[in-house]
């Protein structure tokens, strides 16, 4: 496959980027800014595309009258960028707070909380005709469940046998965040490896370019932390 | 610190300096995925009950297909993705497509090329998948489209072609009307948004695909059925190209991920170890 100036500076973005871990530095600073300019632009760009096609469009089409409010909504966010009519954004943000409240809360209770408690207790996590291994996974489940609601009762102190449920909810909770970090850790490896392979690695072709580049890179850092431009803290 | 003020092994190694771990992290990473080796691997029952759900699907189905990969989580998640169209298309499935995230759309483009690769054929617009567009507004936008597709998108898709120049697409206009769907969130969490305004007040049975990172905030909805399978992060992606015999981008990157969570757990096990030994010789220790 043949090597893009794309590739190239998809490649040699992710270096100058990956170059924070050794330290503040303005080669990491330099990239950072073109790739949040080069972000918020396509992003306002896709976003006043929306906009304008499902907003100002249908505004001014038979039978649209109606979605001149959101239109008229939006350009008022805007007002924030000027001192004297800065609180006039707020009508817009309350609005979409408030809309968003009112879409969330309206079937939570029934996805969230009723399906969610029922997905602890049996017949979904049943304890009569299932392999042993299935039984402790989930008397786990429901026992983990409910000393981890206990855990958050502040309103009395717990004494006697009731501390080992509330010290028993405590354990379930850090077992659950220490999931969730492994998860989170698999993920920034996926991440770290996801980039390598597709932006650095990939085509073959383009290896002589990431690594010389690297190469240069290392080189201008360490011509920098030695002469004092850059800063290893 | 010793009695002339010189670190032990255990303290320094306790102070190791964060770049020198960056360093060994990138080249157990560019190693792997450079020179790989053949590992077992089996699959998890998250990627199984994902790739019976895509097989569930019957022949010739409309569903709807929410795709919000970003750049820097395609790599995971673009095995997952494409595959689960091919397997789509392949039993002639009408997909319509929409994106809540702006990196969406050149995205889906680049999947449906792949996926035309794949199935070695190409796929029509218009005839197998529609694509709707992009659709802001996050939770908002989607519940107003999934209430009334042709309401918030003023009955145009992506390309400004009136919908309902479609034959099969005339029926379609709320989340009602698919009984399957699926959404790929990426890695924002956004997966009990669509339990909540998708496949809760519609009835669809969804299938997720998610980084790794989600999975802690879904496996209650995976239990309770109410997300029916996830293709969870880049594992994910390598089952679904294991299971479908089409080994690639995912299975390289699993290689690498995994001997760089070894190389974690060693460093997280030694820390610990090297704490308790340095703390046991009443060394003072932060």
């Amino acid at each position: 496959m043949a090597v893009t100036m794309g590739m190239i500076a998809g490649s040699w973005i992710c270096i100058m980027l990956y170059t924070m871990l050794y330290g503040d530095n303005f080669v990491s600073r330099t990239a950072e800014h073109i790739y949040m300019g080069l972000i918020a632009a396509y992003r306002f760009l896709v976003n006043f595309d929306f906009y304008y096609k499902k907003g100002v469009l249908q505004a001014v089409s038979p039978g649209g009258g109606l979605f001149v409010i959101p239109v008229i909504l939006g350009i008022l966010i805007y007002a924030r960028l000027h001192e004297k009519t800065r609180w006039v954004y707020r009508y817009p943000m309350a609005i979409i707070m408030g809309s968003m409240l009112g879409i969330t809360v309206r079937t939570t209770v029934f996805s969230q909380i009723l399906d969610q408690v029922k997905g602890n207790l049996p017949p979904i996590a049943p304890l009569v005709g299932v392999p042993p291994f299935t039984l402790v996974s989930n008397l786990i489940i429901i026992f983990g469940s409910l000393s981890a609601v206990v855990f958050f009762i502040f309103s009395q102190e717990f004494r006697g046998p009731t501390r080992y449920v509330h010290r028993f909810g405590r354990i379930i909770l850090l077992l659950g965040f220490g999931a969730t970090y492994g998860n989170t850790l698999s993920y920034r490896y996926e991440l770290l490896a996801g980039t390598f392979l597709s932006n650095m690695f990939s085509p073959p072709e383009i290896l002589p370019y990431t690594f010389g580049f690297a190469a240069a890179i290392a080189i201008i850092l360490i011509i920098g932390f030695k002469t004092g431009l850059a800063h290893w803290d | 610190m010793t009695e002339a003020g010189e670190k032990t092994f255990f303290e320094k190694a306790l102070d190791l300096d964060h770049r020198i771990i960056a360093t060994i992290v990138f080249i157990i990473i560019s190693l792997f995925i450079l020179v790989p080796v053949s590992l077992p691997f089996p699959v998890s029952q998250y990627g199984q009950n994902y790739y019976n759900f895509v097989k569930s699907i019957p022949e010739g189905e409309i569903i709807g297909f929410m795709l919000s990969d970003t750049p820097s989580t395609r790599p995971q998640l673009e095995s997952a993705s494409v595959l689960t169209l091919v397997e789509l298309w392949q039993k002639n499935v009408k997909i319509v497509f929409w994106e809540d995230e702006p990196y969406g759309p050149p995205i889906l483009k680049d999947y449906i090329a792949l996926a035309e690769l794949k199935l070695g054929r190409t796929v029509e617009y218009g005839v197998d998948y529609v694509d709707l567009g992009y659709i802001a507004g996050e939770e908002t936008g989607a519940a107003a489209f999934l209430k009334d597709i042709r309401g918030l998108t003023g009955g145009k898709d992506a390309y400004g072609n009136n919908i309902d120049s479609y034959e099969w697409m005339k029926g379609i206009n709320s989340g009602s009307d698919w009984e399957y769907g699926f959404f790929n969130v990426a890695c924002r969490c956004t997966e009990p948004l669509y339990v909540r305004q998708w496949q809760m007040p519609y009835g669809t049975k969804v299938g997720s695909i998610n980084c790794a990172m989600d999975l802690p905030a879904i496996t209650l909805y995976l239990a309770t059925g109410q997300i029916a399978g996830t293709a969870n992060g880049l594992l994910g992606s390598a089952e679904i190209e294991y299971l479908t015999g089409n080994i690639g981008l995912a299975f390289g990157q699993t290689l690498a991920v995994s001997f760089g969570g070894v190389y974690f757990t060693i460093l997280v096990v030694l820390g610990n170890i090297f704490f308790f030994m340095a703390k046991a010789k009443g060394r003072p220790v932060t």
